[in-house]
């Protein structure tokens, strides 16, 4: 049964070099920002982004199976591109329902990437990831770091807004 | 040379661009919705071992697949938008950021890889200056070629850094 307010949490990734090179030939969008570092770096990015149309496709492909469960269709869909997503990131897409006109749902879609800092276990650190490697968290970004404990040991993450999006299906 | 003021920038308003062609090809569309994760038999078509050639004649496009067929093709036309006197409205298009995209497929058709290609024409909605940027916002409609369908009505916005128009 669906209702104002139903919430659904889906993960994606962590996002690879590599898933970003086969969106990159899938979609025909080969600019180098996404897969050569080189380049990236040589413009200021420090580092190659993922594709926007990436995130927003992981987003597509849920909006679509939450249609498909509810026997609808997806008729709308789009988002605002708010910041970008490093290789090493997970993607976490909420999708809510935010109202039920007639026939049609409308529906919000919040997209934040996750990336991993570092992992500490007793005090000690065990693994330290290209985002804190590579400066990617900026100065503004500071207070978006989180811990979490997971059973490897204690995470520390930047979780940070990349896609606002909205959609609508017909029931 | 005129002023590129606010009420310069308002005679491209209405101005219609294209069309782009796309070519539509089976084995594009299941690799699309492999690259995004979604294997949905309804568009994706599973390699087996030894197949020569995979029957991809019964899925349909991916409805994050317009990203494709649309803004790529379509923002490159922009560059080609002049004003009465041949001048460019975007001077460089490496000072486009792309903003947001909205897909419309109601009572649109699916596309297929039947339907072989899609033309996309594009239309300026709104053209505005602020913060010293220009702000723009595309129509795209994406049909077949006689126009008896329609794959998907796309709104594209995004904005021109100073230095880009």
């Amino acid at each position: 049964m669906v209702e104002v307010g139903t919430h659904i949490l889906k993960t994606d990734g962590p996002v690879t070099r590599e898933m970003i090179k086969k969106y990159a030939s899938a979609s025909g969008d080969r600019n180098p920002i996404h897969i050569n570092d080189e380049f990236a770096e040589k413009v200021g990015l420090n580092g190659v982004i993922a594709h926007g149309m990436l995130s927003f496709g992981f987003g597509a492909h849920h909006l679509n199976d939450f249609a498909e469960e509810l026997n609808g269709q997806l008729i709308n869909l789009g988002c605002e591109m708010r910041g970008m997503v490093r290789p090493g990131d997970t993607i976490l897409t909420h999708i809510t329902v935010k109202a039920i006109n007639d026939n049609i749902l409308e529906i919000e879609m919040i997209q934040n990437s996750k990336m991993p800092l570092k992992l500490e276990k007793a005090g000690e650190r065990i693994e330290t990831y290209e985002g804190l490697e590579r400066g990617w968290v900026s100065e503004k970004e500071q207070d978006l770091i989180k811990t979490e404990e997971t059973e490897n040991g204690t995470l520390t993450y930047r979780e940070a807004l990349v896609n606002k999006g909205w959609a609508k299906i017909r029931i | 040379m005129t002023e590129r003021n606010e009420e310069y920038f308002k005679q491209f308003i209405g101005y219609e661009f294209g069309p782009d062609k796309y070519r539509v090809k089976g084995k594009n569309l299941s690799a699309y919705s492999a690259a995004i994760g979604d294997k949905n038999p309804k568009f994706y078509v599973e390699k087996t071992e030894g197949e020569e050639k995979p029957d991809y004649s019964n899925i349909v496009a991916h409805p994050a697949y317009a990203a494709t067929y649309t803004i790529p093709g379509l923002l490159m036309q922009l560059t080609e938008v002049k004003d009465k006197d041949g001048n460019k409205l975007v001077k460089n298009i490496g000072k486009l950021l792309h903003t947001s995209q909205e897909y419309d497929y109601d009572g649109c058709d699916p596309l297929t890889p039947a339907d072989k290609k899609v033309y996309t024409v594009g239309k300026i909605v709104n053209l505005f200056l602020k913060k010293d940027k220009l702000w723009v916002e595309l129509l795209f409609t994406s049909t077949n070629a006689d126009k008896t369908k329609t794959f998907c009505r796309t709104t594209v916005k995004g904005l021109l850094r100073k230095g880009g128009f």
